[in-house]
């Protein structure tokens, strides 16, 4: 029996020491499992709350409605439209294939466009929208509506649209908006991420963005596992973006492209057979035919002809507001959202008269005699003439072995003053004048009237133009700067370049007296006090300069006597100008028929028209500048151009100076 | 003379264990109160009911002569490979761990756990004292439970089998197996592992892949242990306080109410929270411990160390699968997960330790020829 309990004994002991090991090793692995625990919820608790926080969390953008442009009697330029959008946050869809085949019931996606939006899903980050399909109706959309809590994900944005009232009309002007490009996405401005977004491309909308687009706000959703919205909060207030109201009148604006457009050429219907046959096989008259137009141009000898190119600016003397910058041809910006096809856009971009550049301030042309202004402005303030100083001008001048000629190159304009050669646009007299003034000075005195540089205009892309002076052709050229380039400046050739707007502010600055003011598109309030500094150029000889721009007009011989304003007691001082654009030859000039006609020449050659001018004469309040590309004399084509805008400018009622639609009235 | 009077079997009772019991109930009740976002229904009550007659189950089998466990120790052993054999005939699916026995459904791969551990205990108790130790005893032991791990398999459930494994290998350890069999069987089953890959049913095959790689499968099995992470390493040191959990109550955390219960505790009460409830559970072993070595009869000692070893395993397994340490296997954590038959099997578990405990010096017959 003793044997037994030894036994027994040695079992319990066997068994005592293998529990006790047993249980240390599960006491170990329990020790093992705190540890990992300890981990996750002390060492790694941050990475892991803010998962949580993702998991829970959800930040949506709230686009802000971006702001309007007005003209200065409130009417819409741009503004925006609804347009509803279906789109699909990955975030919030467990299975993004699953769901976009679901939707494929309900509104036509193809695969290509399944398969578009997934490789999307996995390059952007998950919370962001992806656009499944835009710009649908609102019967589709309520399809979709109605589905929505069988689509985990889906979301239906009503999504803002810009559209332009007005079509091309002011486009050079308002510009136009677009998709955010890849180089304009900024990390700081999460909103340009959304894919609805579309932020300004050029002009008003791209000048003042910042302000337009307004602040993007923030919503934060609570979800479940299922993506389902439990909470939702605003974190941050959507806020629209501002309006911007432009100093430009559309009426006038409308009134001067039209004009402009229109030019000398009798306006007929495009419903005539003979014409779409024309527009099929000429791509820029087809440009034309799509245009907003209804009629196009045909010139006196009875041919369908491309509608006249080029800018009028009209401006506040006293306060730089500009009321009209038309640029023709021009183009619809609606076209360019949500995109515009690529065969209008070749057509845009190689249409042969740049629909796409803003002339008004990015065409850089010659001045020709509208330039003689500055010329004999500089002439007396260098003392080199006085108002009474005479030349007499026989037709031309030699200068070592060069001749230069005037426009009246038979007989020339006789002895003449500083008003009769500015009235009739005598050449000699400023060949001359600028010779014995010197380049410098000529240069000084343009840029205070605003050339050579900038003018400040609140619109991107404004081209600076070009004074030449001596410095800059050392500079530029590395040469020495040559008397006969001097008299070639005299009449606004050569190096001279100069913007439209420059022009009207020239013409501006000389009409309030010297006020350097600066163009502006936006509206001044009134009560406003304008401070400019005034020119350093004495205000005895810019009256004379003033009076000899009247001479234009009101003279006998005076090249804008032709085209004097219609209305009673109220007179237009101003300049004609035409600029040669190609050389003319001794031999053709010597030859029988003479120097070939303008109208014969094939369009790119023929001479450029200018006007400026300001009214009314006796106490300006606007100025004007109008350039007809390759229109032929400044006389002939932009003088009454300028003379019928200003005339509606000074007009209580514009309307009636829109020129006759030939639909209503049918061309005999 | 071992029959003794009620009142004193109720004075002998260890309360500090079943007080544990009751305290890893009550938490359970909070948590699934939690689970249900601040509502008694559907599981917090049921909880209550069922852990209610588990204990009167529990005391009814703590005043139960030892020596009658002992007696009938084969029958709940008989009573789960019925079970598991009517289980494995009737299944039609694929997966079928439960068994509906008309007024309640119960997975006797649970029950079973407990079934091996009685009938293990007796067959080392039976055998002739100089016979412990040998090694045919241990293969004997490992082919009596063979036919309960096969039909647990077979069903199959990966989990329990390899806990049902496990147990047995720790009761015939404990029964004196030699060290170099163990080793060697050790060393046999880790040669058989790819034999057993091979017949592995692919959503098994697949939980262990995303076990070893989570990002596998973001949004199945491990974006079930990855927001389990996530909700654990959320709660911070103290939580995020009781009922607050959003991980759990935004539907993120999947089985919120059985298996990953001790997630939401450790979501709303922090690593505090998660300490507290590991450490009740290692009282509770240690408590046991005490038990089984106090116990005058082999059959005593297996049984409790046994049922340790039990607790343990579900413990671990339950607790490294949902922080991500274990491959998701699906076991619930006793007393707290919502689910009647782990309950069951802990409360029949501790009543059986209740009773050795009462009845620790009674002695069983011992065979010595």
């Amino acid at each position: 029996m003793k044997k037994k309990k030894v036994l027994l004994e040695e079992r319990m002991l066997s068994f005592s020491r293998r529990a006790l090991l047993l249980g240390g090793v599960q006491l170990g692995v329990l020790g093992i499992l705190v540890g990992h625990l300890y981990k996750i919820q002390v060492t790694d608790a941050k990475k892991y709350t803010l998962l949580s926080d993702n998991n829970r969390f959800n930040f949506l953008l709230i686009p802000p409605s971006r702001g309007s442009i007005f003209d200065r009697k409130g009417r819409i330029l741009s503004t925006n439209t609804g347009s509803f959008d279906v789109e699909i946050v990955p975030e919030w869809s467990k299975n993004i294939q699953k769901t976009l085949y679901e939707l494929s019931k309900y509104i036509s996606i193809t695969d290509k466009e399944i398969k578009s939006v997934i490789n999307l899903s996995r390059k952007q980050k998950s919370f962001l929208p992806i656009i499944v399909k835009s710009n649908l109706d609102r019967q589709t959309i309520s399809k979709v509506a109605v589905n929505i809590p069988h689509l985990p994900g889906v979301n239906i944005q009503q999504n803002e649209r810009r559209i332009f009232p007005q079509g091309s009309l002011a486009v050079h002007v308002t510009g136009y908006v677009g998709r955010v490009s890849k180089s304009e996405l900024d990390k700081n401005s999460p909103e340009l991420f959304l894919p609805g977004f579309r932020i300004g491309k050029s002009g008003i909308e791209l000048q003042y963005d910042q302000q337009m687009r307004g602040i993007t706000g923030e919503k934060r959703v609570e979800v479940n596992s299922l993506g389902k919205v439990i909470r939702s909060s605003i974190e941050k207030e959507t806020k629209k973006g501002e309006d911007i109201n432009l100093s430009l009148d559309v009426e006038l604006q409308t009134i001067a492209l039209r004009r402009l457009q229109a030019g000398n050429d009798k306006l007929v219907s495009i419903n005539q057979p003979d014409i779409t046959k024309i527009a099929k096989n000429n791509k820029s008259y087809a440009w034309q035919l799509k245009d907003d137009r209804e009629f196009i141009n045909k010139n006196i000898k009875g041919n369908y002809v491309l509608p006249e190119s080029g800018s009028v600016v009209v401006m506040d003397v006293n306060t730089g507001e500009v009321l009209v910058s038309a640029s023709a041809p021009t183009f619809d910006p609606n076209k360019f959202d949500p995109g515009i096809s690529a065969s209008d856009w070749e057509m845009l971009s190689n249409h042969p008269r740049n629909p796409l550049i803003n002339k008004s301030i990015s065409g850089q042309y010659p001045p020709g005699s509208t330039f003689k202004m500055m010329v004999a402005l500089a002439a007396l303030e260098a003392g080199v003439i006085t108002p009474k100083s005479r030349i007499h001008c026989s037709g031309h001048i030699e200068f070592g072995d060069m001749k230069f000629h005037c426009w009246k190159n038979k007989f020339g304009h006789g002895n003449v003053n500083i008003y009769d050669a500015i009235s009739q646009s005598c050449d000699v007299f400023f060949y001359e004048i600028a010779l014995k003034t010197g380049i410098n000075n000529i240069a000084r005195i343009s840029r205070e009237f605003g050339l050579g540089n900038v003018t400040g205009l609140n619109l991107p892309g404004e081209r600076t133009g070009l004074i030449p002076d001596r410095d800059w052709k050392l500079k530029e050229k590395n040469l020495m700067w040559r008397p006969g380039e001097t008299i070639i400046a005299g009449i606004g050739q050569g190096y001279v370049l100069v913007t439209p707007i420059q022009l009207a502010l020239m013409t501006a600055r000389i009409a309030n007296g010297g006020k350097k003011i600066v163009p502006t598109l936006l509206k001044s309030s009134s009560k406003l006090v304008h401070d400019f500094p005034i020119a350093n150029v004495s205000e005895k000889n810019i009256n004379v300069i003033k009076k000899s721009m009247e001479k234009v007009s009101l003279g006998e011989l005076g090249t804008g006597r032709n085209f004097r304003l219609g209305i009673k007691g109220i007179e237009m001082a101003g300049k004609t100008g035409t600029v040669q654009v190609r050389r003319i030859s001794t031999q053709e000039r010597e030859s029988v028929e003479g120097v070939i006609k303008n109208e014969d020449r094939p369009w790119g050659w023929r001479d450029h028209a200018l006007y400026v001018g300001y009214a009314p004469m006796k106490k300006p309040k606007y100025s004007i500048s109008v350039i007809v590309e390759h229109g032929g004399s400044g006389s002939s084509k932009a003088g009454p151009i300028a003379r019928d805008v200003m005339e509606a400018t000074l007009n209580e009622n514009p309307t009636r100076y829109i020129p006759n639609n030939p639909v209503n009235k049918p061309s005999t | 003379m071992n029959n003794v009077s009620l009142t004193k079997k109720i004075l002998k009772l260890d309360w500090a264990l079943v007080l544990l019991l009751v305290l890893l109930v009550s938490i359970g009740c909070c948590a699934l109160y939690s689970a249900a976002g601040a509502n008694w229904n559907p599981w917090a009550i049921r909880h209550l009911e069922r852990s209610f007659f588990g204990l009167i189950l529990a005391l009814i089998i703590a005043f139960t002569d030892i020596k009658v466990i002992y007696k009938f120790a084969w029958l709940p052993f008989l009573v789960s490979f019925l079970l598991l054999a009517i289980l494995y005939l009737t299944s039609e699916g694929n997966v079928n761990r439960w068994l509906d026995l008309g007024v309640f459904k119960i997975q006797p791969s649970e029950i079973a756990k407990i079934s091996i551990i009685l009938v293990l205990a007796r067959f080392f108790h039976d055998i002739q004292i100089r016979d412990y130790g040998k090694i045919i005893y241990s293969i004997l032991a490992t082919i009596i439970s063979m036919p309960i791990i096969i039909l647990t398999l077979i069903q199959p459930d990966l989990g329990t089998a390899i806990m049902q494994i496990l147990l047995v290998g720790a009761i015939i350890y404990l029964a004196g197996l030699r060290i170099w069999f163990l080793v060697l069987s050790i060393v046999i089953f880790i040669a058989s592992l790819p034999l057993v890959w091979l017949n592995l049913h692919d959503y098994q095959k697949q939980r262990i892949l995303t076990h070893l790689d989570p990002s596998l499968d973001s949004l199945g099995a491990g974006y079930h242990i990855s927001q389990s992470k996530i909700a654990l390493g959320s709660g911070g040191i103290f939580g995020k306080g009781f009922l607050k959990g959003s991980q759990s109550h935004l539907d993120f955390l999947p089985e919120k109410q059985t298996d990953f219960i001790f997630t939401m505790i450790g979501e709303e009460f922090g690593l505090a929270g998660s300490l507290f409830v590991v450490m009740i559970f290692v009282l509770l072993m240690l408590y046991s411990y005490v038990i089984a070595f106090l116990q005058s009869s082999q059959f005593g000692r297996i049984v409790c160390s046994g049922i340790v070893f039990m607790l343990f395993s579900y413990v671990f397994v339950n607790v490294g699968m949902v922080s991500g340490l274990l491959p998701v296997v699906g076991a619930p954590l006793p007393l707290i997960s919502y689910g009647g038959s782990s309950m069951l099997t802990i409360f029949i578990s501790f009543g059986i330790i209740l009773s050795a405990s009462i009845h620790r010096h009674n002695t069983l017959e011992v065979k010595m020829s």
